[in-house]
């Protein structure tokens, strides 16, 4: 499919996508999507799931600004709430670090028991 | 190729929010092996988490008039006399002991001169409403959440989504969940189920709540039998974000601009349309008569350019809303993204916020199937046909409690195992046969079209002002969706966390509770509280000081009303 060029209507979306247990490399895969100065970054992950690939695996609840804080992930190099901040024109998107990835952007919490505070500080960003 | 995991239980609590907690703390003081199962991550899904102000309880520290009965009084009065008074007694009654349980268990609410703050909530005549700054709900579940963790009879299922309750009588239920981590069918046999999963109001294009609030213990109920009622009761929040939307201050926010001191509500046309149609209405107009005058504001065309009305504190002197509007950071965080409500109004629109209805419950928490029970939002008759601000966080506190300990008393008196095995079986292939069929498709309708489609016919159909065609429209719209769903989604081939699965059993449950409240919805011809019909525009105390109540009959349902028992306090005039 031919892409469409990117203008000022359109965000560029890179995510990290992998499945360790279909052993393949993690690769970077590039969506276009409408920027909307209005939607936050896990609205773009809702479109880009809603609209082109209902395979991207992500968590999110609340969906409203911190108040669940389940969906965190690392945007450009930080990491932060995906619902706490608007859309970029130019994103990459990554898992949280320093827990095992289980597929796409969903890492594998249950090794927070033991170390509850770490885990913490990243989940009640603000 | 499927892997199933079993679990033999005393209590299953489903749905992990205030309620769910409580329910499984009160179950695990009597019985030793209580299974709580969240659909998303304990202590973070569901709706507790994002209350923001308060849990109304009568301590009497604001005014020491105030007492369990006048709150009674007013949460009837609120729920305009459709609430059953009885579970309304035993809420009131026992709020204070449940806010205080939760101090125990290290909760932080306000305090001032070593008593609990109490501010005042809209429909209460005292100030009554505990808080902890503006994040009462995230501070309330942590709380909890640290104590279910804490007890060793607890054991948490997390990300694990219910999708079939099979009864049996006499002996121990069962419930057949999938884990969204692999696709794992887990079978629980329990011997007591408590339902716990809250309401619905994502069935409607814009909610107010988390996105997993889908219904889905509402359909399970309904599906194993029990009674349902006053699910034509929908709340909508008056003056929910619209634009801008002010990141991290939740949906509900632009009520910090408080309308009782003075903010304005006018359309596009500049006109204060409320002064209009209630003279005094600042200090008179609920939560349903707000709603509805923004909602026809907003149909008949005149409403703001995002789809709302506006809300303008403008004309009060600078330091005042610097100081005033700085609760919970609202003014600051609107200036962070370029909003200065000096200067400027916001836009504000109605939002779905809380289902009144739900399971028929007894002050056990006991629906009409024996060891099937409720508690939190999933249940009605507390609030009746509107409720108050600050009621829910404390509400779901009691019933859920309650459920919890009356389930674990059942539990108690059931021995020995499932009766029904064969069952059990055949709906475990059927399960399993229909996740397959969702993958195997290759083509249909994805689930996130149908959810697309359930929100706008509910929205349109069933909103905040209805009408006996709309509703019937509504009804034919969703059984030919149901129809369609049933027999095309098609999800994708992923086994891992797979967001679609989730979305396909979560849009067929919302199709159930959908119907559910456009029957009932069209069968009340009266308005009242959160139920406004333009057909039958006032309410009508001689037929309607009743319940509807559904319940699954065949492949349909059955419908019966049953007057309300006004055993503690009667309408005035009555």
């Amino acid at each position: 499919m031919k892409k469409p060029a990117p203008s000022s209507d359109l965000s560029r979306v890179k995510i990290l996508r992998s499945d360790p247990e279909k052993g393949f490399p993690p690769f970077f895969q590039e969506f276009l999507i409408p920027f909307e100065s209005e939607n936050t970054i896990l609205d773009s992950l809702y479109y880009i799931y809603s609209h082109l690939d209902g395979s991207l695996a992500f968590r999110g609840s609340c969906f409203a600004g911190g108040w669940c804080g389940v969906c965190t992930v690392k945007v450009n190099g930080k990491v932060l709430l995906p619902c706490r901040h608007f859309m970029d024109r130019e994103m990459v998107i990554e898992p949280l670090p320093g827990y095992p990835v289980v597929r796409d952007l969903i890492v594998d919490f249950s090794s927070r028991q033991k170390s509850n505070t770490a885990s913490k500080n990243q989940l009640q960003e603000g | 190729m499927w892997e199933t995991a079993r679990f033999d239980v005393d209590v299953l609590v489903i749905g992990g929010g205030g309620a769910g907690a409580m329910a499984a703390i009160w179950a695990s003081k009597e019985v030793p092996r209580v299974g709580l199962v969240d659909k998303g991550i304990f202590g973070k899904s569901g709706c507790t988490v994002m209350g923001a102000f308060s849990a109304c309880a009568a301590f009497g520290y604001g005014d020491p008039a105030d007492n369990p009965r006048v709150h009674m009084e007013d949460t009837i009065r609120g729920g305009q006399f459709l609430n059953q008074q009885e579970l309304v007694k035993v809420f009131t009654e026992e709020a204070p002991a449940k806010i205080e349980e939760l101090i125990s268990y290290g909760a932080r609410f306000d305090t001032e001169n070593g008593k609990l703050k109490q501010a005042m909530m809209p429909g209460h005549r005292y100030s009554r409403a505990c808080f902890h700054d503006r994040r009462t709900g995230p501070m309330i579940m942590g709380t909890l959440a640290r104590e279910v963790r804490k007890r060793p009879g607890i054991r948490l299922f997390e990300e694990v989504m219910i999708i079939d309750l099979i009864i049996n009588h006499q002996t121990p239920h069962y419930a057949i969940g999938v884990r969204w981590a692999d696709m794992a069918l887990v079978v629980f046999q329990a011997r007591a189920i408590v339902v716990t999963t809250g309401g619905g109001a994502q069935v409607y294009r814009h909610a107010t709540t988390s996105l997993d609030n889908t219904g889905d213990g509402l359909s399970l109920l309904f599906q194993a039998g029990a009674e349902l009622a006053d699910m034509e009761f929908v709340q909508f929040y008056p003056t929910a974000v619209c634009y801008p939307r002010p990141l991290g201050l939740g949906p509900t926010a632009p009520a910090f601009l408080g309308i009782r001191t003075g903010a304005k509500l006018y359309n596009a046309l500049g006109e204060e349309f409320m002064e209009k149609k209630m003279p005094g209405w600042r200090f008179k107009a609920t939560r349903d008569i707000l709603s509805q005058a923004i909602y026809k504001e907003i149909i008949e065309g005149r409403g703001s350019p995002h789809g709302g009305v506006y809300l303008d504190v403008s004309e009060f002197p600078p330091e005042m809303i610097e100081e005033q509007y700085e609760i919970g950071n609202y003014y600051q965080g609107l200036l962070r993204i370029g909003v200065d409500i000096r200067k400027r109004a916001i836009e504000t629109t109605v939002s779905a916020h809380f289902f009144m209805g739900g399971a028929r419950v007894n002050v056990k928490g006991e629906t009409n199937i024996p060891g099937l029970y409720a508690g939190g939002e999933a249940t009605a008759g507390y609030h009746g046909a509107n409720r108050l601000g600050g009621n829910a966080l404390s509400e779901i506190l009691v019933s859920g409690s309650r459920a919890g300990q009356f389930a674990a008393e059942r539990a108690k008196a059931v021995s020995g195992n499932g009766k029904d095995g064969e069952e059990l079986e055949r709906n475990l292939s059927a399960c399993q046969q229909r996740i397959g069929g969702y993958q195997s498709r290759g083509k249909g309708i994805r689930p996130v079209e149908v959810k697309k489609r359930i929100k706008d016919i509910m929205w349109e159909k069933a909103g905040v002002v209805r009408q006996g065609r709309g509703l019937e429209e509504g009804l034919n719209l969703l059984e030919e969706l149901q129809e369609e769903a049933e027999k095309n989604i098609w999800i994708c081939p992923e086994r891992r966390y797979n967001r679609e699965l989730l979305d396909a059993f979560e849009s067929l449950h919302m199709i159930r509770v959908s119907r559910l409240i456009l029957r009932a919805a069209l069968t009340r011809e009266e308005s009242r509280g959160a139920h406004f019909r333009e057909d039958f525009p006032f309410p009508d105390n001689d037929k309607w000081l009743a319940n509807i109540i559904l319940k699954k009959s065949g492949q349909g349902m059955d419908l019966r009303t049953e007057k309300v028992k006004l055993t503690e306090m009667r309408p005035e005039g009555l």
